[in-house]
Formats: C-alpha cells, structure tokens, sequence
C-alpha cells in the first residue's frame, strides 16, 4: 500500500463516520491533528483518536472513573455511588424529554475499541515489513 | 493486507459503535454533550482522588447517589448533589459541579445594580466556602477547574485567562486554603487556585502564561 491508498481509507473512514451520525466527533478528532507526517500518519492518527472516543464510554472507563469515586467519597445516604448522572437544564428538559441522563459502562464499546486498536497494530506491522523489504530489495 | 479488506474493517467498526451507542440509554443526547461530560466525569475523578489522598480531605456525597453533573451551568443550588469536604471531621468546603460565579468586576461595582450576563462565568468545577447559595462571589471560591476534551486553542487560553482575571487580581504569592494539593500558594489575591485538564497534548504549547497568572494546565488522556 502507498501514501495514495491511505489517503482514500482516512477518506473513506471520515465519509463513513459522517454518514454514521459521528460528525461532531470526526471534526473533534480533525481539529487536534497538528501538522503531518504523511498519508499514513494522518490515517493511524485518525484511527487512534477514534479508539479514544469510542472507549470513553466503555467498561474499563468507566469502571475506573467509578472506583476511584468509590474509594475516595463516601455516600451521606449509605450505600455505593451507582454511577454518574448528567440533570438537564430547563432547555434541555423541553428539547429531549428528558430529566437527566446517566452513564452506565458499555461492555460492547470496550471491544469495539480493543478491535480498532488490533488493526492499528496490524497496519504498522504491515508498515515496518514494507520498509524491511523495500530496503533489502534496494541492497 | 490491503485497502480493501482495512475498509471493510473500518466499516464493520463503525457501524457497531453506531449500534452500540444508539442502543445506551441517552442516545438522541447529542455525543459533542455526552462525551463533554464523560471528560468532566474523568476529571472530576482524579481531582477528588487528589484532594483525598494527596489533601487529607475526606469527601462526602450530598443528596444523592449518583455523580452528578449538569448540562448546563448556573447558580448553586442547596437541594442537588455536592460533595462536602471535611478536614479531621470538621467541614471546610465545598465541590460543586457546573457553576456560575460572580465575578471580580462585579463586586467591585459594590453590587450596587441587577446582574447581567457578563457579570458571571461558568466553571466545570468548583471549591467554594460551605453553606452558599445561588452564584458563589469570585472570594468564595477556592478551586476553579475547566474540562477541556476538545483540541486545545489560542482562543481556550484567552478564556482561561478572562476567568483568571475575573477571579483575582494579580499579586505577590499568597497561600491557597490548600496544605498541599493543588498548590499552597498562588500569585492572586484572593488566592484561588485555577486549573485547566485538557485531552489535547498541545495544551502544553499555552501554558506558559500560566506561570505568572497561578494557572496550572494538565494533559489529561482519556
């Protein structure tokens, strides 16, 4: 694969994820790209940034980000926190009918992120025996 | 290994995260919000860890059982969840989530006329003396902090440096109310402390103002 080919696949990864509803999260991840190292440097900094976002709300995230709740607060009440609940302002009461929302971990996001963060591992891979062989046929 | 096969892969990838994240309770929340939140969650973890272990303040949940958080900022309010801070058994403070304080150049107006919407800020963190109500004034605030999961510009740091400003004017350090963490003195009278966490590594390209103004940044990952 060239600089060509991972052009089209950040192309066709940005394309889809706008398509999928995610274009507040594509814009996010483009607007901390600074500068470029090449084609394939923009794809697996794209990628990589994505892995973030999708295990932001996964299992292992949140796990961690409740027991260090659970180890430092004490609950008034009794009882364990249970998790993390965001309360709507009057607006956004009316705009999503809805009082609050909370987060609760997602098993299915963890995976999803460990699945993505495979292929960029497999792309270097692929990447570094690529070079290994261009040089040797170069020798 | 080739295009073909990486962009179905992709492909395949996205479409669970579409699936999975429609099928969570708060699906038509818009995700700039809820990953907002998720950030501010994290942070507000680490912070009450730090004011825990490196602070010595044992920390108490008010009203609730759930870590609250709101979508929008405004004024204290006694009847929703806070967190209570005590040192050796005694309370000394307060954590606040998504608050609104009045600002430095309103009082010294002698609060003399209706507040306006530019005589207050928001803050996604806030130490506050105990017991207030509605918008804390700028000299109750002990600790400000600002969740930033965004890429980290010019713009951020002259909003960081409006509430610095808005906060406490510029002095020879002073000590904070704070024995250890975040620091124990500040160059600001009063002396708050103002801390920004950013998910962007390129927060460290604008904190240098930082060191005059009692600013402290942090990269903070997700």
């Amino acid at each position: 694969m060239d600089d060509k080919d991972y052009k089209e696949i950040l192309q066709f990864t940005r394309e889809l994820m706008r398509n999928r509803g995610f274009a507040a999260v594509d814009e996010r991840i483009l607007s901390d790209m600074r500068g470029s190292e090449g084609a394939y440097w923009d794809l697996t900094y794209y990628l990589k940034h994505l892995v973030e976002e999708i295990a932001l709300g996964s299992d292992r995230q949140l796990v961690n980000v409740l027991r260090r709740y659970r180890e430092n607060v004490r609950v008034e009440a009794g009882g364990p926190i249970v998790g993390i609940r965001v309360e709507m302002s009057e607006e956004d009461r009316k705009r999503f009918d809805r009082q609050y929302f909370d987060f609760e971990p997602n098993h299915e996001l963890g995976e999803i992120a460990e699945d993505l963060k495979l292929l960029i591992h497999e792309l270097h891979n692929y990447r570094e025996n690529s070079k290994g062989k261009n040089e040797s046929e170069n020798d | 290994m080739n295009p073909k096969t990486i962009k179905k892969r992709i492909e395949t990838t996205i479409q669970r995260f579409a699936s999975a994240t429609t099928k969570q309770a708060y699906d038509l929340v818009p995700q700039s919000l809820t990953s907002g939140k998720l950030y501010e969650a994290h942070v507000l973890s680490l912070v009450i860890e730090k004011l825990s272990t490196q602070e010595g303040l044992e920390i108490t949940l008010i009203n609730s059982n759930f870590i609250p958080l709101k979508s929008a900022p405004g004024p204290i309010n006694r009847s929703y969840p806070y967190f209570k801070l005590a040192r050796r058994g005694s309370i000394v403070a307060e954590l606040w989530t998504d608050i609104e304080f009045l600002s430095l150049s309103y009082a010294q107006q002698n609060r003399s006329r209706a507040i306006q919407k530019g005589d207050y800020h928001e803050l996604d963190l806030v130490i506050t003396d105990s017991g207030v109500s509605g918008r804390p004034a700028h000299s109750q605030i002990w600790l400000g902090v600002e969740c930033k999961n965004t890429g980290y510009t010019k713009g951020l740091l002259k909003e960081i440096l409006g509430i610095r400003r808005e906060l406490s004017l510029l002095q020879d350090n002073r000590p904070t109310r704070f024995s250890s963490w975040p620091r124990t003195s500040v160059p600001a009278e009063p002396p708050s402390c103002l801390l920004v966490y950013s998910s962007d590594n390129a927060v460290s390209n604008y904190s240098s103002p930082g060191s005059v103004f009692g600013i402290d940044f942090y990269h903070e990952p997700i």
